[in-house]
């Protein structure tokens, strides 16, 4: 009796980690929505910094000669993708935070059968699918926001650079654009190497999860009550 | 089985609800039975004719519902396979970085 009754409360404990996790997966769904609005936040502020560019080649403001004047548009410049950058994730912290979780909490409160209930009514399809759908949204936003970093360091270098050699050595040029680029990219990487190494773990996670699922959504859909 | 039929595939959870509140009280009316496992009365009976012909209960001659042995014997395995199943889970700790 006093068996049934532990293997009735690690029943519930499991039920109420693998809820845990999909409460986790609709996070990942969240910004999964929020994707596209992301990359036009962080496109869309790219193309108005090329273009304030443009409207200041057209006046005939050169903001990449060597005066200070210009080294300060230069840096207007890089600011509008930066701020972009910034409303870009900051919409994407929103959505995520913004989503509902832990709604069948109650429901599991009612023991064993609810815990049950919760299996056997999951719509495990779209569960399966959901977490797939997360995990490769994890993965596009992860690098998409490191593409971002990556443009924004490859200007922030370009403008740092020139203007600094500029400034102790009156030169123009400080680094050709390929250096710049290979430069800005192992910044990245050491800037971000963490944290993309920890969202690649979390994606291979994610794809055991969705093994294990898999594989119990189908024992559990085949269950019935043996007399 | 959720138009209330359990002749052919009753739902698991349905099942073990029942016993599980027979567990508690030992014996019940059918009233009081369907009020505590949240039950409309007329599928709980459809229920627990299933689970008679199962053996899982008897009705005595006061109209009042008793889990067998062998009742309580299949919540046990039920609880126990769905362990073996559960059990073997492992849950990832997912942190979303944003």
């Amino acid at each position: 009796m006093k068996d049934s009754v532990l293997s009735e409360e690690s029943v519930v404990s499991k039920v109420s980690e693998l809820m845990e996790t999909l409460d986790h997966i609709k996070r990942y769904n969240a910004l999964s929505r929020s994707l596209k609005k992301f990359s036009l936040i962080v496109i869309g502020s790219i193309a108005v910094s090329l273009a304030v560019g443009i409207l200041f080649t057209i006046s005939g403001f050169d903001y990449t000669s060597k005066s200070p004047q210009s080294f300060l548009y230069g840096f207007m410049l890089l600011l509008i993708p930066l701020i972009g950058l910034a409303i870009g994730v900051f919409y994407v912290r929103r959505q995520v935070n913004a989503t509902k979780t832990g709604e069948w909490k109650e429901k599991l409160s009612g023991g064993f059968p609810s815990a049950l209930e919760i299996l056997m009514e999951l719509d495990w399809d779209k569960t399966l699918d959901e977490i797939s759908m997360g995990r490769l949204s994890y993965t596009l936003y992860g690098l998409l926001k490191t593409a971002a970093y990556w443009l924004v360091t490859f200007f922030g270098l370009q403008l740092v650079g020139n203007g600094l050699t500029l400034y102790f050595l009156h030169r123009a040029v400080f680094l050709s654009t390929f250096v710049s680029v290979a430069f800005a990219l192992i910044l990245v990487l050491l800037l971000l190497g963490r944290d993309l190494l920890r969202r690649y773990k979390e994606i291979h996670a994610l794809d055991m999860l969705l093994l294990e699922l898999r594989w119990f959504s189908l024992e559990i859909r085949r269950a019935e009550f043996q007399a | 089985m959720k138009s209330g039929e359990p002749s052919s595939k009753p739902d698991l959870y349905v099942i073990a609800r029942i016993i599980k509140a027979l567990k508690e009280k030992n014996r019940m009316n059918k009233t009081a039975l369907a009020t505590s496992t949240g039950l409309a009365y007329d599928k709980l009976v459809k229920y627990l004719v299933w689970m008679s012909e199962k053996g899982f209960i008897v009705v005595d001659e006061n109209g009042l519902v008793i889990l067998t042995e062998e009742g309580s014997e299949a919540y046990n395995e039920l609880v126990g396979w769905i362990m073996k199943y559960v059990g073997q889970l492992k849950f990832p700790r997912l942190r979303l970085r944003t």
